[in-house]
This record gives structure tokens, C-alpha cells and sequence, in this order.
């Protein structure tokens, strides 16, 4: 009460120094992130630039004309000409013409591409896709930019303007929602005033650490759905608690300090749990898993500071005035009809218990079907420059001409020697019958009527190779001791024929007992998705443990918390049923406006189940706080629900409604990983405050009865009394 | 009831784990030659272009101004195809200026372009490597070909029946592969030879191999190709083919009658042997120089030495190789004289 103005006073400063900050977030942010040591396909990258130099970052520039020729010169001329400034852009530190490369020429002879190679790292080389694309000069031919640096480009563009439009939906809906919880434009203002600073705040200091360390483009999402929907949600509590504390007769002196240490402190506790979920991800090695982990827990923590000092330091402010502007009189305080509902509930315990969790297990069924594989460029819309750029090379050059398989193997007596040859030979022929591989790069693999013999004859002179063609693939694919293959397959490489390949070609190095790596397309993609699940179960059990703890302490209860946990679970269970339904199989597409990928973004679980165990917990945290106030004040268990219900009631259902609000604004993303955040969290939080909230936690209160309250007679850390 | 239900999950698991094992790399079978597949040599439909994976078509021969003045040619055409790849041509002319004791080489590169006909094969023979030319003319073959000092455009007109190496005329010269080999071993030759930018008629006889097969041309390994055309009509070849420690793996030869009939040499059956040596100043190599060729069953001895010593081509940039292939005069135990080439490839310094 006495630090209300300097609080507030700092808050408006931070929030308006914040501002500054903004429009430079996009420029710290790093594409990729999915890189971690010990991953094979990382490894045969490394071992690639180690024995044949650096790659670098590679652009493909494409030329089309339905009637030139590629050999015509004004197509030649054509695309020298557009070439010529991006070629000279500083970073680019080589170019390869479909001159020099013929397989950069697509079979019908009216299409090929130049590949600019930038002396920038992959997680930054997007950066330079402005400047290329702003010099790109008309043509007659038509002209495509790829390559990942685009697409990273352009999911960085969409990611911006997708917050935008997030934001322009869902504040003004949240806002609507709040006036209709509150009646009062005042009390409805300060919950999207403190979500409004917490995500500007959040993400001023998002550009502050990304100056040091890396911020995935994904973290801007993530802060922001997380900041506005948590920072608005526990001011929500608050006021509402405020508001509560006022029409029961109390002065403003008094309200706000109750409502500090009641709501107050149950928004702590919601915040750790959110917390651990999303620190959780810095178990993963993956920088974009971390930086989400490690923007989510920031913009966590600056919700709950806001929810803690600044809200109350408004409220203070404001006292009775936060009910300012009425629009409509709702009624303030405990409502009967939720208590009548809890107690309906525990009067048949049992057959809701079972049916609820039932219905839950059946909406979860569709996850086991789940296919996890990484995004591809349909992540993107279709009219995305990059994704029409993909698609027009893939057409145009087979499905596996984009991302190859890179195989790089060492040889001890040399990679021309004859056994090296002989080795490389059968790997080529083995690989060239197979079904799933449209097409082998090696020095193998000039004619398939070569026999080993006449390869090891042509290449048993090596300073002296009479053969050019057999001459030029020796240069380009070996070096002393190194040697690679490059495996076009026929298959996407998100199909599960591509990862198959993957695993055959590791299973036959194994039996052969070569010194092979196996890098680059699917086999960058599984090693990714195999890692993320190693990992996964780890940080599953890190949210359950501290979660629990988290709720044991609040509760002082050994089996509440285990409920709690595992309720939580049925929720996002029946979360990703539904995620699977609608982004694996469909369903819905049309009305959400995106392509079925036919698997599920395996970040996808992943990133929900981080963000969502806290997110949709809150709901039980607020109503068992209410139910855990009244059996402090020596009620019974039922009564203690049916209390707790009727007095949380009206504010879970509201709090639940502004996230559901947040969360449905990012559906209108054009990312669909975003799209499926946004979808799936407004999903669990339906379910978590509609259907775990209302029946299975009233029916498990009375089904466990004492048992809730039992705990063993430890030392309980010291918790002020919420009344 | 229990159990049973746990077996058909268990089975339903495993099946599940079976069918999810992906399908594993399957060695490739290994292909053997099979000379007996192939067809026969049909003439003149197999004059032109093949798409096996190396192909060439080697003219010499001696030429002769109407003053008198003689000369010696090559001229070689290559093709290399190489999978899905345009087929590749490379093209060497040379001139042995005997008089001025003068030597003129220089090669040409090109790759096809891969969309110029529907076919991607032209009918009969019309190849051009950057205007270098060799196409079939009523009854033979024209050649066109050019350097900055000298020219050459010339008919060669067959006047024996095309001779059929190794009397099948296929050729295993395993591991480097197979071939199809013959020759027309006499053409009469007509045209113009420009000469330091003064347009001579010239006539002659030239020699006109034609080889094709999945064969490949190694450094390591390396030939020495002969062929002789002798005052009395007849015609004489042999070929010795070595491997990358220089030893023979293939002896043959074919001896050709005033009328065109043929005889197959056996290695037994021929002896080749060096009687000098020629350094090249140019690249160090060391090349025999001067011959005897002996066919014991045909009482034939020959005497074959160049006419120049430098007739060394250095066509790295075209076809990875240094040769020598040059102009000789031959003479012969039984008075024999005659005029021949040379080929010597897979010597080095």
C-alpha cells in the first residue's frame, strides 16, 4: 500500500523503456536451434566440413522458361545477369552455376539453379534473405529463391506478422470477455494492462539476454501467448478477489493485503508450476528448445511479479473505483450454483469419476496413433515464397533432390585405394536398387555399366585420372582419406520409407564395418525427432516431480497433489487426441486454413505438454486453494468442495474463458506449429476448467474423502494462512 | 480367457514390431560379360553413334600435294557416355609436315546439347566437336578440321571391305571391358590441306579405325597400336595392350589382302619388338621408338621408323592423356615398303 506509486511509476517506465526495445527483437532472434552433440547427422556434418571444407550456408537461386532452353544463351544470359548482384552481396563466398554442376539442370531442360554459398552460420544466415531478395532485378525468366535460410526468412515474417494479428484479435476479445466477467471497463482494463506489460517487458528482456545468448524465432510466440494469457489470467484473480474482499464491507487498506495473500498466493504457486513446466525444456540440448524454455520461464516470472506489485499496487490506487464505467451489474462473490453442482457430483462419485475419465482416455485415443516427424515447408502457407520456391524444385527435380542424404565414410589406406572403391561400389549398387532412392552422387556412380574392376582401374592412377568425368567426381567427392555419397531419395524425407532408408544404411555400415556417418535430409530429421524423445520422458518426470512437490507444499497434502498431477495428465491426454484428430488427420482443416502434414510436428507434444502442465493446472490450483481455505476454517470435505466451488467458481470460469481467448487468437496464425499451440492449449484449458474442474475434481475430492488431507507429520515449510 | 487375450496383444505387438522394421540395403547382383549376347557388326549401321560408354573413330594416313610434298594426319573423335549425363566429345587433329620436318597437333572439346533433337542421337554419322567435323559422304566418310596453320578437309573413300578384328570383332580386354573393333584399312583420300593459309589439293590413303564398346581408357594401363599400308596391297595391324605394370595382357593382329580378305593374328603368331627409344622434350616421357614386327607364318618382317621423332600430342585437357601417335615409313625383310602409324599411349616420364 505504501510503495503503490513508485511501484506503478516503475512499471509504466519499464513497459515505455520496453517499447523501445520491440522493434528490434526480430533482429536477435536465430533460426534452427535443432543441433545437439552426439546426434550422428550433426556428427557427419562436422565430419563433412572437417575433410572437405566449410559448406557455409547455401541459397538456391532457380530459372525458368517454359520456352528457353537452358543451353539457349538468352536463358544463359539471362541468369548471368540476375546472378551478377547476388553473387556480389559481401557473405557469399561461392557460387555454383548449373554450368559448372549439370545436376543443376532439371530433366526438361527449361529449368535450373545457381547455389550462393554465405559464410554465415545456419542459425543466422536468414538474415541476409532481405537484402538478396531486394536485389533480385526482374527477369524474363521466372525466378525462385530456396533453401533454408529462406524458408527460416520466411517463417520469421509470418511469426511477426502472426503475433500481430494475434494480438489485434485476442486483446480486444480478451478485453470483451473481461467487461462481461467484471461489468466495469476499470476492473476489465487492469488484467489486460498487466498482460500487456508482461509480454512488452518479457520481451525487451528477451532482446536484452538474446544479445548474449540465442533466441529461436519460436520464442516470440511462445512469450507472447504465454504473457498475455498468464499475465492477464492472475490479474483476473486478483481484481476478482479484490472486488470480493470490497462488496464483504472491507476498506481498500484491508482488501488488497488479503487479496495479495490469498490470491496472491495461489498465483505464486500457479507460476511455479507454469515455471517448472516450461524450464523443463532446458533439459534438451536443442536451442530452440531451450530458448522457448528459457523465454516462457522469464515472461512467467515477470506475470507473477506483475499479478504480486503491480496489480495490487493499481488496486490500491483505485480502491472502490475499480468498479468504474459500469456496463452491466454481474453478481460479485460466491455463486450456488457451482456449489450445487459440486454437490450433485459427490452425491454419485463413483460413475462420474469413471465415465469423466473415460470420456477423457477416449479423446486421448487418437494419440496413439500419433506420427511424429519434423515440419517441412507445408508448415508454411502456400502462397509463402519459400514453400512455393520448394515445391516448384521439388517438381521439378524429384522429391529428394532438396535434401539429400550425405554419407561420409573414411578409408585408412586412402579413398581411391581399391578396397575404398570396392567399398564405396557396393554401396552404390546397393543403394541405386533400392526403391527408395531416386538417385546416388559418388565416385561410384558415374555408369551403372562400370564395373569395380574399371573403377578401381580408373581410379588406381589418381594423379593422373584419364577419365574427366571420372576425374571431376573424384575431385568433388573425396579427398585424401574422405569420401562421401550423396543419396537423392524418391520418398519425402518426413515419410517413414525415407527413415527407413536411414536406419538400412546405418544398419549396413554396421554389418560392413565402415567408418560411414550418415547426415543431412531424413536422417538429420529422425536423429532430431530421436533425440527429442530420449530426452522427452526426462523432462516428464522433472514437471511431475517438482509439480507435485510444488502442490504438496501448498496443500500440505501427500495425495492431493497426486491427484491434481494426474488429473492434469487426462487433460492434456485428451489434448493431443484432439491434436492429432485435427493436425495429423485433418479434421478441420478447411475451417482453420491448414495442410494436413500427415504427422504431428514432433516439437509439437513436446512444447504443449512444457507449456500446458502449469497453464491448465492453475485451474485446480485456484478452486483447491478455496477448497483447502474452507476445510482450514473446519469444514468437512464435501462441504469444503462444494465451497470452494461456489467460490471460485464464476473466476476460474472467467480466467479459463481470456486464455481460451488468448490461445484462439493464435490459431489465425499462418505457422501451423503455431496454429497447434494456440489450438491446443485453448483445448486443455476447456477441458481443464469445464470438465476436470467441474466433475472429476469434486467427484475424486469425495471418492479419496480424509485421504485428501493426509499427509505425514513432516516439518511443512511455513505457509501464511490464505485467510 | 485372460492369458489368451494377453498372447493375441503380445502376437498383435510383434507383428506390429515386424512390420515396422524397415526393409534392409540388398547387395547388388554382380554382372559378367557375355560376349555371345551381343549381335554381330552391321555395316553400314554401326558407322554411327552408340550410346555404349566409350566410342571412337581414329583416321591416319599420308597424304601427298600435287607437288609432291608429303604429309602425315590424325584425326580421332571420341564419345563417352556416362549415365544420365550428355554424351561428351573430344577431337584431336595433327599434321606431320614430313618435308619440314613439322609437327601440328590441337584438340577440341564438347559436350552435347543434351535438347538439340527429339532422338538425342543423330542417323548415321554427323558429329562435330566445335566445328571439327566427320560425317558420312556417298560411299565413305568427309573430315574437316583446322589449326592456326594448317587445315584439313578431305573424302575418304573405302576401297576394301571393312576388316573384322579378332574375327568375331569383339574384343574382352578384361577388366578394363569390351569392345567391337574394326577397321576400313584402305581409303582413298581426296581434298584440300591448307597449309601456312595456301590451299593445297592433296590425295592419299588413310587408315580408319572404329571402336566401340563399355570399355574404359585408363592412365594406368596403355597400348601400342600399328597399322601399315604396304606397296603390294596388303594391309597389316597389331595391337599390344599393357596393364598398369606395364605387362601384355593382349596380343593381336590382322593382316588384310590386296582383296580384302582378312587374317586373324593370335599373339603366338606376332612379335613386336622396339629398336630405339625417344625422349620428349616436352614432358619427359620415355617412348620406344623404331620397331620390328614379325609375322613368322607369313615370312613378313618389318621395319617401321618415324618420320619425325616429336610427334608427341599432349591432350591432357581433353582426354587426360599424353600419347605419341606419328607418321612412319616401313620396309620390309622380303623388300617390303610402305608407309604406317603409330599409336603409343600409357608411357609416362
Amino acid at each position: 500500500m505504501r510503495w503503490r506509486w513508485p511501484i506503478i511509476a516503475a512499471w509504466l517506465l519499464a513497459a515505455s523503456l520496453s517499447l523501445l526495445a520491440l522493434p528490434q527483437v526480430g533482429s536477435i532472434l536465430r533460426a534452427g536451434g535443432f543441433s545437439a552433440e552426439g546426434i550422428e547427422a550433426e556428427e557427419a556434418f562436422e565430419r563433412y566440413e572437417q575433410d572437405f571444407g566449410a559448406v557455409g550456408s547455401p541459397i538456391q537461386i532457380a530459372f525458368h522458361h517454359d520456352e528457353w532452353r537452358v543451353t539457349d544463351e538468352a536463358f544463359a544470359a539471362e541468369a548471368a545477369r540476375v546472378l551478377a548482384p547476388l553473387a556480389a552481396l559481401p557473405d557469399v563466398m561461392r557460387v555454383s552455376t548449373y554450368q559448372d554442376n549439370p545436376t543443376q539442370i532439371a530433366p526438361g531442360g527449361h529449368t535450373a539453379y545457381a547455389t550462393l554459398f554465405f559464410d554465415l552460420h545456419p542459425d543466422v544466415a536468414h538474415r541476409v534473405v532481405p537484402e538478396l531478395r531486394g536485389r533480385l532485378a526482374p527477369s524474363e525468366l521466372d525466378v525462385h529463391i530456396a533453401g533454408s535460410p529462406v524458408y527460416y526468412s520466411d517463417i520469421q515474417t509470418l511469426s511477426e506478422s502472426d503475433l500481430q494479428r494475434a494480438e489485434t484479435v485476442g486483446l480486444p476479445f480478451a478485453l470483451i470477455v473481461l467487461v462481461l466477467v467484471f461489468g466495469s471497463v476499470v476492473a476489465a482494463g487492469i488484467p489486460v494492462l498487466a498482460g500487456g506489460a508482461s509480454v512488452v517487458v518479457g520481451l525487451a528482456l528477451l532482446w536484452l539476454f538474446g544479445q548474449q545468448v540465442g533466441f529461436s524465432i519460436f520464442a516470440l510466440n511462445v512469450v507472447t501467448l504465454v504473457g498475455l494469457g498468464l499475465g492477464a489470467d492472475y490479474s483476473l484473480i486478483l481484481v476478482s478477489r479484490f472486488r470480493e474482499e470490497l462488496a464483504a464491507g472491507r476498506t481498500t487498506e484491508d482488501a488488497v493485503p488479503r487479496t495479495v495473500g490469498t490470491a496472491g498466493k495461489a498465483v505464486v504457486f500457479s507460476g511455479a508450476a507454469v515455471l517448472t513446466g516450461l524450464a523443463s525444456l532446458m533439459v534438451f540440448e536443442f536451442m530452440m528448445l531451450r530458448s522457448i524454455g528459457a523465454g516462457g520461464a522469464l515472461v512467467v516470472l515477470i506475470a507473477v511479479a506483475a499479478a504480486t506489485t503491480f496489480v495490487p499496487a493499481l488496486l490500491a490506487v483505485l480502491g472502490p473505483r475499480v468498479n468504474r464505467w459500469r456496463v452491466w451489474r454481474p453478481r460479485v462473490g460466491p455463486q450456488n450454483g457451482w456449489a450445487r453442482l459440486a454437490r450433485a457430483v459427490m452425491r454419485r462419485p463413483l460413475p462420474i469419476f469413471l465415465s469423466v475419465s473415460l470420456f477423457l482416455v477416449v479423446l486421448g485415443l487418437p494419440f496413439l496413433h500419433v506420427r511424429l516427424n519434423a515440419p517441412d515447408a507445408r508448415v508454411l502457407t502456400p502462397d509463402s515464397p519459400s514453400r512455393v520456391a520448394y515445391e516448384f524444385l521439388r517438381d521439378e527435380f524429384g522429391e529428394g533432390h532438396q535434401t539429400p542424404l550425405f554419407l561420409v565414410s573414411r578409408y585408412p589406406g586412402g579413398a581411391l585405394a581399391p578396397d575404398a572403391v570396392a567399398a564405396q561400389h557396393a554401396l552404390t549398387r546397393a543403394l541405386e536398387a533400392d526403391p527408395r532412392v531416386a538417385r546416388v552422387g559418388g565416385i561410384t556412380a558415374l555408369d551403372p555399366r562400370i564395373t569395380l574392376e574399371q573403377y578401381q582401374l580408373l581410379y588406381s592412377y589418381a594423379p593422373g585420372i584419364g577419365d574427366p568425368w571420372a576425374r571431376a567426381l573424384a575431385e568433388t567427392f573425396t579427398r585424401e582419406n574422405a569420401a562421401f555419397l550423396l543419396v537423392e531419395p524418391s520418398v519425402p524425407s518426413t515419410s517413414p520409407e525415407a527413415e527407413g532408408l536411414v536406419e538400412a544404411i546405418r544398419a549396413y555400415r554396421d554389418a560392413n564395418g565402415l567408418d560411414l556417418l550418415v547426415g543431412g535430409g531424413a536422417a538429420g530429421l529422425k536423429d532430431f525427432v530421436d533425440r527429442l524423445y530420449t530426452d522427452f520422458p526426462k523432462a516428464v518426470l522433472l514437471i511431475l516431480v517438482i509439480t507435485y512437490v510444488v502442490l504438496a507444499v501448498l496443500f500440505r497434502s501427500v495425495v492431493l497433489p497426486l491427484k491434481a498431477v494426474l488429473l492434469n495428465v487426462l487433460s492434456l491426454l485428451a489434448s493431443f487426441g484432439a491434436l492429432v484428430l485435427v493436425f495429423q488427420d485433418g479434421w478441420l482443416s478447411n475451417v482453420l486454413r491448414f495442410e494436413p502434414l500427415g504427422y504431428i510436428d514432433s516439437l509439437l507434444p513436446v512444447v504443449l505438454f512444457a507449456m500446458l502442465f502449469g497453464l491448465s493446472m492453475d485451474y485446480e490450483v485456484f478452486l483447491l486453494s478455496r477448497v483447502k481455505e474452507a476445510h482450514d476454517e473446519g469444514r468437512s470435505n464435501t462441504e469444503s468442495v462444494a465451497i470452494g466451488m461456489e467460490r471460485s467458481g464464476r473466476v476460474v470460469t472467467s480466467a479459463a474463458l481470456v486464455v481460451i481467448a488468448v490461445c484462439l487468437a493464435f490459431v489465425t496464425a499462418d505457422i501451423v506449429l503455431i496454429k497447434a499451440l494456440g489450438l491446443g492449449a485453448a483445448i486443455a484449458v476447456f477441458v481443464d476448467a469445464a470438465i476436470v474442474r467441474a466433475l472429476l475434481v469434486p467427484a475424486t475430492m469425495h471418492l479419496l474423502g480424509r485421504w485428501n488431507w493426509w499427509a505425514p507429520s513432516l516439518r511443512w515449510p511455513r505457509l501464511r494462512r490464505a485467510t | 480367457m485372460i492369458r489368451r487375450a494377453l498372447c493375441l496383444a503380445l502376437a498383435t505387438v510383434l507383428l506390429a514390431a515386424c512390420g515396422a522394421v524397415a526393409p534392409p540395403l540388398l547387395d547388388a547382383p554382380t554382372d559378367r560379360f557375355d560376349a555371345s549376347s551381343l549381335p554381330p557388326i552391321e555395316l553400314p549401321r554401326d558407322d554411327a553413334p552408340h550410346a555404349n560408354l566409350t566410342e571412337w573413330w581414329y583416321v591416319s594416313g599420308h597424304l601427298q600435294t600435287a607437288e609432291g610434298d608429303p604429309f602425315g594426319f590424325e584425326f580421332a573423335l571420341f564419345q563417352s557416355i556416362r549415365g544420365a549425363a550428355p554424351p561428351g566429345y573430344a577431337a584431336h587433329f595433327a599434321v606431320t609436315d614430313i618435308g619440314r620436318q613439322r609437327f601440328h597437333y590441337g584438340e577440341r572439346t564438347e559436350v552435347a546439347d543434351p535438347y538439340a533433337g527429339p532422338s538425342g542421337q543423330p542417323a548415321g554419322l554427323d558429329l562435330s566437336v566445335e566445328g571439327w567435323t566427320l560425317r558420312d559422304v556417298p560411299g565413305g566418310f568427309s573430315i574437316s578440321a583446322g589449326l592456326d596453320t594448317v587445315a584439313l578437309q578431305v573424302e575418304l573413300i573405302p576401297t576394301k571391305p571393312a576388316a573384322i578384328h579378332n574375327e568375331t570383332g569383339i574384343l574382352d580386354f578384361s577388366p578394363f571391358g569390351w569392345s567391337y573393333y574394326y577397321s576400313y584399312t584402305r581409303a582413298a583420300v581426296r581434298g584440300v590441306l591448307l597449309d601456312q593459309g595456301l590451299p593445297r589439293p592433296v590425295t592419299g590413303t588413310a587408315w580408319i579405325d572404329h571402336q566401340w564398346g563399355d570399355f574404359i581408357s585408363v592412365t594406368s594401363g596403355g597400348w601400342d597400336w600399328y597399322s601399315v599400308h604396304l606397296d603390294d596391297g596388303r594391309d597389316f595391324t597389331a595391337s599390344v595392350v599393357r596393364d598398369e605394370t606395364g605387362a601384355t595382357v593382349l596380343r593381336y593382329g590382322t593382316l588384310v589382302g590386296p582383296a580384302g580378305e582378312t587374317r586373324h593374328l593370335r599373339a603366338d603368331e606376332l612379335e613386336v619388338r622396339a629398336t630405339g627409344s625417344w625422349t620428349s622434350p616436352h614432358t619427359g616421357v620415355v617412348y620406344p621408338s623404331g620397331w620390328t614386327i614379325s609375322v613368322p607364318d607369313e615370312g613378313l618382317r618389318l621395319r617401321l621408323e618415324p618420320f619425325l621423332r616429336d610427334q608427341e600430342l599432349d591432350t591432357r585437357a581433353s582426354t587426360g592423356v599424353v600419347y605419341w601417335e606419328g607418321a612412319v615409313h616401313v620396309s620390309g625383310d622380303g623388300g617390303e615398303t610402305g608407309l604406317g602409324y603409330v599409336e603409343l599411349t600409357g608411357y609416362r616420364p
